[in-house]
């Protein structure tokens, strides 16, 4: 006799805002996507049918003279992955440190 | 004071970035690069002493550190596939690849990361930080994953 193992199936994956879907293997954590309902910032997507929704966190401070990363213009501080059982997932955006040399 | 903006830090400049000698620098592309996660309670200070700009030193203590139960654990998480590019007239710019997490954590008041040169060891300071990236309020996460994602204008620019 020999012994099977069958690995769990695929994640299908999906974007609240926009069409876009995709499927990856079952050990996938996460996916994102350049997503064009905003502005093609890279968002995460949800896994189909798990009734999550994306909720973005504007900047809560001033920005002044940051370098954010904005989705249709506005400063987005971070995307959340809220989940139905209270559980969620967290993508920060941080923004660029710069430098200036010279005059 | 606790976060205004992101910096790189001038020690880093004056030091390392301009004379490496004695310090275990081998460069940021050789060299174990790390991100670590911080609360409020600090004080970030682009000009701080040279001593006081490495991980568990000054400001950036493990006490003000935020930590998962894994993947996010102390000292922070490595950065991979570093660049070095120059993007536009006279812009040199440091990137690497997100963070994405993959391990179920939960961390809160999480205001911020210091990236830093876990491969320096001595002359200057150990571990001494190359920038602070301010995220610009609280984040954080509930059982769940938590990710990073570098602006595409790179962790740090510098503009001559």
């Amino acid at each position: 006799m020999i012994d099977v193992t069958f690995n769990p199936p695929p994640i299908d994956w999906e974007c609240p805002n926009c069409p876009v879907t995709d499927r990856t293997p079952w050990t996938a954590p996460n996916r994102f996507h350049d997503c064009p309902a905003m502005g093609g910032f890279t968002a995460p997507m949800i896994k189909s049918g798990s009734g999550a929704r994306l909720v973005v966190v504007d900047r809560e401070d001033y920005v002044g003279t940051e370098d954010v990363q904005t989705a249709n213009g506005r400063p987005v501080m971070a995307i959340r992955v809220d989940r139905p059982d209270g559980s969620n997932d967290l993508v920060a955006y941080p923004p660029t440190a710069h430098g200036r040399a010279g005059d | 004071m606790a976060w205004t903006d992101s910096r790189i830090f001038r020690e880093w400049v004056a030091g390392p970035m301009m004379q490496a000698a004695g310090t275990g620098y081998g460069g940021l592309d050789t060299d174990t690069v790390k991100a670590a996660l911080f609360n409020n309670s600090i004080t970030p200070d682009r000009d701080a002493a040279v001593g006081s700009t490495g991980f568990n030193t000054g400001t950036w203590t493990t006490g003000n550190e935020v930590t998962g139960a894994s993947e996010w654990v102390t000292t922070g998480r490595a950065l991979a596939s570093k660049t070095f590019t120059t993007p536009s007239t006279g812009v040199a710019m440091f990137d690497a690849a997100d963070l994405t997490g993959s391990a179920t954590v939960t961390m809160s008041g999480i205001h911020g990361c210091l990236v830093y040169d876990d491969s320096i060891t001595a002359g200057t300071v150990a571990d001494q930080g190359v920038s602070f990236n301010y995220f610009g309020g609280a984040t954080g996460v509930t059982s769940g994953t938590y990710s990073v994602l570098w602006n595409a204008n790179g962790i740090f620019r510098i503009t001559v």
